[in-house]
C-alpha cells in the first residue's frame, strides 16, 4: 500500500466530562484513491473519529497525519482546499439560495471580502450540474426537499476541489433511491481520483460501494480490510450486540440482515 | 374636608380631598390625629408651622425642615413606603401623596384601620387646600387658617412687588440630561409668574415636560434658574453647553441658582421662595420683607 | 435572491434613503427653522446667531450622531445574529446596555463635581457596558473556546445582575437622579457632543472594517461553527474578533445615547430577507439602513410633539414594527 491519506496512531480523545473517552487507542490507515466505509453501532466514536480526522477537535494522545503531514501543521484554509466533509449539520437557520450556499465552498479560495471570480464562479456551476441541483440553482435552500439539501451539501464540498472528501451518514433521511444515488456519486467521484470516507450505517449500500471496510466499536477500529473480510457474522454480532444473517448477493454486494433475538429456534414463516 | 375629619375621628379608611361623602349622622368622637405620620415632606412643615410638630410619630427621610423635623422618627420613601415601617410607628393618620403609586398603600393602611390622607400636592392652590385639610385633621382649623392667610399674604405681598415690571424670560433647568423643565401644571410655573417672570414654557399644560435642546435656544430665556442643592457643586455648567452661548441669559450670565429645597418644597415657606426668585429676577425692585412667621399654637 | 443587478439598485436606494434621512433630520427638528436658513447656517451664511447655534451646534451633531449610532446598533446585531445563528440576537443580548446603564447611574448617584457631569457620565458607561462583556466571556470561555449557549445564559444573567445594579443605586440615591437615570435607560441622541460623535465614529470604523474583512466567514458561521471550520474557517479567532468589535460598537452607543431598541434587532433581519444573507452585501447595506431608519425616527421624535422631545427608542419601534410585520409576512421567514 502506498502512503496512506490519513495515518492515525494511538488516537485517543474523551470529551470533557465523559467518564470514557469516546475513540480509544485507535490506529488506522485510509488508503490514497478508495472509498472507505466506515460503519458501526451507535455510539462507537464514528463522528468522533470524523472530527479528529477534519481537525475539529484535537486528540488527547496520538496523532493524525494527513498526507504525510501532521494535522496539527495544517493552516485551515489549506486543509480546507484539499478535505472537505460533508457533516451531518442542521439546515442554516438564515435563508439563502441554493448557489449562495454552494459558493460557500470557494471560501478557502477567495479572499473573505472580495467578490468570486469567473473561474469560482464556473467552478460552482460545475458542482451543481456535477449533483444535477443546476435547475434549482436560485432556489432558497429551505424550499428544498431532503434529498436536495443532500446534494447541495455535497455539491458545496464539490466545490471546495478537494482531494479527499470526508461524508458523515450522506444517506441519513434519505430514501432507497437517494441513497443509491449517493453512493453511486462517490464512487464515480472516486473512481475519478478522489479519495473518500464514508461513514455510514448502510452495510449493504457500503459493502457494494466501498472499497475498505472499517468496523468501529467502542472507540477501536478493526483493520481496514474487503467488505467479505470485514462482514463476519461473529465480529458484526459482536459489534452490534445482535445476532445477524449475512447473506452475499454477488454483484448486489453483502446484505446483512438482523435477526429478532428471540428468533433462535423459532420456525420459519 | 370634613370627609377627612370624620373619616380621622371613625378610624376608618382613605379618603381623598373632595370627597364629601362620609356619614353624615355618625357618632361624635374626638376626631383630633395624634399620631401622625406625614409621608409628604412640604406636609411635616406644615404640621410644626401649625404648631402641631408634637403630633408627628414619623416622616419621610426628605422631611428634614424645619430642624425640629430631624427629630422625629424617619419611615424612609413617602412614595411606595413600607407599610411595616409606617405601622411600626403606631399611626392614627398617615399623610400620603395622591397619585396612582400610593392608592395601593391608602387601600392597605385602610385595610388595617389605619385612616389616611392623600393630598394632591401640584399647584399653589393645592398647597392652601393641603393646609386646610391638615389643620382640621389635626384639629387646629384656627391655626390653619391664620396660618393659610399668613402664605396668602406672604405671596400677595411678592405679587404687589413685581406688579408692572417687565416680565422676564425664564427658563427653570429642573434637569440638564435630558433637559427637562417646568410647565403650567407646577407650582414653580406660578411662583415664576409671581417673582415677575415669564416661564418660557409656561404654555406646556403637564408639570415637567422634556423639552428639546433646539427649543431652549430658540426660547432665548433672559434668566435661567438652576434649583441646586445646598450641598452640591453645579455638575453641567451652562456655559459648557454646546450650543447654549447665543442664549441671552448664558452671553449676559444671567443665571441664578436657588436652594432647590426652598424652591422644590410647596409648604410654608413658598412666599420666601418666590421673595428669593424675585430678587434673582428683578435685582433693580426694591423687595419687601416678609413679615416673620408667627408662632402659631394647636392645642390639644 | 438578487443577482448583482438587485444589489446595486439596493446600494443606490439605501444611499438614497440616508441621503433624505440626514436632510430631514437637519430640516425637521425641535424647532421649526426654514431649510433656507438651514443651509446658510451650514454652510456659514448669514443667520441669525441662535440659528446658527442650534444648527451647528446641536442639530449638526445629533444627526450625525443618529446616524453613527443606527449604523453601529445594526452592525452589530448583523454580528451577533451571525455569530450565535439565533433570530433574536441583539447587540444588547450579551448584557452591554445593562452594564452601560449601571455605569452611567453610578456616576450620577455616587459621583460628584466632573464624574457626574455629562463627559464622566459616558466614560462610565463605557466603562461598565465593557465589564459587563468581559464577565460574560470569562464564564462563556471554557477550555480554549467560547461556547455560545453558555454566552447568551451568562449574557442574561450579567444583564438581569446589572439591571438590579441600577435599581439598588436608584432605590438608595436622591430624588431627582432617579428621573435622570430612568430617563437615561429610554436612549437620547441629544446628548451628542462632537467629542463623543468621534469617539463613536471611531469605535464604528473598527467594527465595520474588521467584520466586512471576515465577512466570507461570517457567511460560513451561518452553517455553524463545525462547518465554518470545514470551510477554513478559524472559527475561534473570528468569534473572538467579532464579538469584541460588536460589543465595543454596541457600548459605544450606549454611553453616547443610551439604549435604543429595535435597530439593532430588526434592521439586519429586514436587510437580509430583502438582500439575502451575504455578509460582504449585509454589513454595508444594514449600516446605511441603519443609520437612515434611526436619523429619520429622531427627526420624528423631536418634531412630532414640538418642543417636547419623544423618546427615540419608542419612535424607532412604533414606526419600524409595523413595517417590519409587513416584511415578515410577505417573505415568510
Amino acid at each position: 500500500m502506498s502512503e496512506p491519506i490519513f495515518r492515525c496512531r494511538g488516537l485517543t480523545f474523551a470529551y470533557p466530562g465523559a467518564s470514557s473517552p469516546a475513540i480509544r487507542d485507535l490506529d488506522l490507515d485510509i488508503g490514497a484513491g478508495r472509498m472507505t466505509a466506515l460503519i458501526g453501532p451507535n455510539g462507537a466514536g464514528k463522528s468522533t473519529l470524523v472530527r479528529l480526522l477534519a481537525g475539529t477537535v484535537r486528540p488527547d494522545r496520538g496523532a493524525v497525519a494527513f498526507l504525510g503531514r501532521p494535522l496539527a501543521d495544517w493552516r485551515r484554509t489549506e486543509l480546507a482546499r484539499t478535505l472537505a466533509v460533508v457533516a451531518q449539520e442542521p439546515p442554516p437557520a438564515i435563508p439563502q439560495s441554493v448557489t449562495d450556499y454552494v459558493s460557500l465552498g470557494r471560501n478557502p479560495y477567495v479572499s473573505p471580502w472580495a467578490a468570486l471570480a469567473a473561474s469560482d464562479e464556473r467552478i460552482v456551476e460545475q458542482a451543481l450540474a456535477r449533483v444535477g441541483l443546476s435547475d434549482l440553482a436560485d432556489r432558497r435552500l429551505t424550499d428544498l426537499s431532503g434529498g436536495e439539501i443532500q446534494r447541495a451539501k455535497l455539491a458545496r464540498a464539490l466545490a471546495q476541489e478537494p482531494e479527499v472528501v470526508i461524508l458523515d451518514e450522506p444517506t441519513a433521511h434519505l430514501d432507497i433511491g437517494h441513497a443509491l444515488w449517493a453512493f453511486e456519486t462517490v464512487a464515480d467521484l472516486v473512481d475519478r481520483g478522489m479519495t473518500a470516507l464514508c461513514v455510514t450505517h448502510d452495510i449493504n449500500l457500503a459493502s457494494r460501494y466501498a472499497t475498505d471496510l472499517v468496523l468501529l466499536s467502542e472507540g477501536r477500529a478493526g483493520a481496514g480490510a474487503g467488505p467479505a473480510e470485514v462482514l463476519s457474522p461473529v465480529a458484526l454480532e459482536r459489534a452490534y450486540g445482535c445476532p445477524v444473517e449475512v447473506l452475499d448477493r454477488g454483484e448486489l454486494g453483502i446484505v446483512v440482515l438482523p435477526a429478532s433475538r428471540s428468533m433462535a429456534g423459532r420456525p420459519r414463516r | 374636608m370634613a370627609c377627612a375629619a370624620l373619616a380621622v375621628g371613625i378610624g376608618l379608611g382613605a379618603c381623598s380631598p373632595g370627597a364629601d361623602d362620609a356619614g353624615a349622622g355618625e357618632e361624635v368622637v374626638d376626631r383630633r390625629a395624634r399620631r401622625v405620620v406625614s409621608l409628604i415632606p412640604a406636609a411635616t412643615e406644615i404640621l410644626f408651622a401649625l404648631g402641631a410638630g408634637n403630633r408627628l410619630v414619623g416622616r419621610t427621610r426628605w422631611g428634614v425642615h424645619p430642624p425640629e423635623a430631624v427629630g422625629v422618627p424617619d419611615v424612609g420613601d413617602g412614595i411606595r413606603p413600607s407599610l411595616e415601617a409606617v405601622i411600626a410607628r403606631s399611626p392614627d393618620l398617615v399623610v400620603l401623596f395622591e397619585g396612582p403609586d400610593n392608592e395601593g398603600v391608602a387601600a392597605r393602611l385602610a385595610d388595617l384601620g389605619v385612616a389616611s390622607l392623600s393630598l394632591r400636592h401640584n399647584s399653589l392652590a393645592d398647597l392652601r387646600r393641603n393646609v386646610v385639610a391638615l389643620g382640621e385633621a389635626v384639629g387646629c382649623p384656627a391655626a390653619a387658617a391664620a396660618l393659610d392667610a399668613r402664605i396668602a399674604a406672604d405671596l400677595g405681598a411678592v405679587a404687589e412687588a413685581t406688579r408692572g415690571v417687565d416680565r422676564v424670560r425664564v427658563y427653570y433647568d429642573v434637569w440638564a440630561d435630558p433637559p427637562m423643565t417646568i410647565g403650567r401644571g407646577s407650582f414653580l410655573d406660578s411662583l415664576i409668574a409671581l417673582a415677575g417672570g415669564r416661564n418660557v414654557f409656561g404654555h406646556l399644560e403637564r408639570p415637567s415636560p422634556r423639552v428639546g435642546l433646539e427649543a431652549i435656544v430658540a426660547g432665548d430665556p433672559d434668566v435661567i434658574v438652576r434649583p441646586i442643592r445646598a450641598d452640591a457643586v453645579d455638575d453641567a455648567p451652562l456655559g459648557e453647553r454646546a450650543g447654549w452661548e447665543t442664549i441671552r441669559a448664558v452671553a449676559t450670565n444671567r443665571i441664578v441658582y436657588i436652594d432647590a429645597d426652598l424652591l422644590g418644597r410647596l409648604g410654608p415657606r413658598v412666599g420666601e421662595a418666590a421673595l428669593g426668585l424675585a430678587a434673582a429676577l428683578h435685582p433693580e425692585l426694591r423687595l419687601p420683607s416678609l413679615p416673620p412667621p408667627e408662632r402659631l399654637a394647636c392645642p390639644g | 435572491m438578487p443577482g448583482v443587478r438587485g444589489r446595486a439598485a439596493g446600494l443606490a436606494i439605501l444611499l438614497t434613503a440616508l441621503a433624505t434621512a440626514l436632510v430631514v433630520g437637519l430640516t425637521l427638528g425641535n424647532v421649526r427653522i426654514p431649510p433656507g436658513q438651514v443651509w446658510s447656517a451650514l454652510t456659514g451664511g448669514e443667520t441669525e446667531p441662535a440659528i446658527a447655534s442650534i444648527v451647528r451646534a446641536i442639530r449638526l451633531p445629533r444627526v450625525t450622531a443618529g446616524a453613527l449610532t443606527g449604523a453601529a446598533l445594526a452592525v452589530s446585531g448583523t454580528l451577533f445574529q451571525a455569530l450565535l445563528r439565533n433570530p433574536l440576537a441583539e447587540p444588547y443580548l450579551l448584557g452591554v446596555s445593562s452594564g452601560a446603564a449601571f455605569g452611567a447611574v453610578a456616576s450620577l448617584t455616587l459621583g460628584a463635581g466632573a464624574l457626574s457631569g455629562p463627559a464622566g457620565t459616558t466614560v462610565f458607561a463605557l466603562a461598565g457596558g465593557l465589564l459587563a462583556i468581559v464577565i460574560v466571556f470569562r464564564v462563556a470561555w471554557t477550555v480554549g473556546r467560547v461556547d455560545p449557549r453558555v454566552l447568551i445564559l451568562a449574557g442574561v444573567v450579567v444583564s438581569a445582575f446589572f439591571g438590579a445594579g441600577v435599581m439598588l443605586l436608584l432605590a438608595l440615591s436622591r430624588g431627582d437622579a432617579f428621573r435622570s437615570a430612568v430617563l437615561w435607560t429610554m436612549g437620547s441622541l441629544e446628548r451628542a457632543t462632537w467629542p463623543g460623535v468621534a469617539a463613536l465614529a471611531g469605535c464604528l470604523a473598527v467594527a465595520a472594517g474588521v467584520s466586512f474583512a471576515m465577512a466570507r466567514h461570517l457567511n460560513a458561521l451561518s452553517l455553524g461553527e463545525e462547518a465554518a471550520a470545514h470551510l477554513g474557517t478559524d472559527v475561534e479567532l473570528v468569534k473572538r474578533v467579532a464579538y469584541f468589535v460588536a460589543s465595543l460598537a454596541a457600548a459605544a452607543t450606549v454611553s453616547l445615547a443610551g439604549v435604543i431598541g429595535f435597530i439593532g434587532l430588526v434592521v439586519p433581519h429586514a436587510v437580509r430577507m430583502i438582500w439575502g444573507a451575504d455578509h460582504r452585501i449585509l454589513i454595508p447595506f444594514a449600516m446605511l439602513a441603519g443609520a437612515a431608519a434611526l436619523v429619520l425616527a429622531d427627526a420624528v421624535a423631536q418634531a412630532a410633539a414640538r418642543p417636547l422631545v419623544l423618546p427615540v427608542g419608542v419612535v424607532t419601534a412604533v414606526l419600524g414594527v409595523p413595517l417590519f410585520l409587513v416584511l415578515l409576512r410577505r417573505s415568510h421567514v
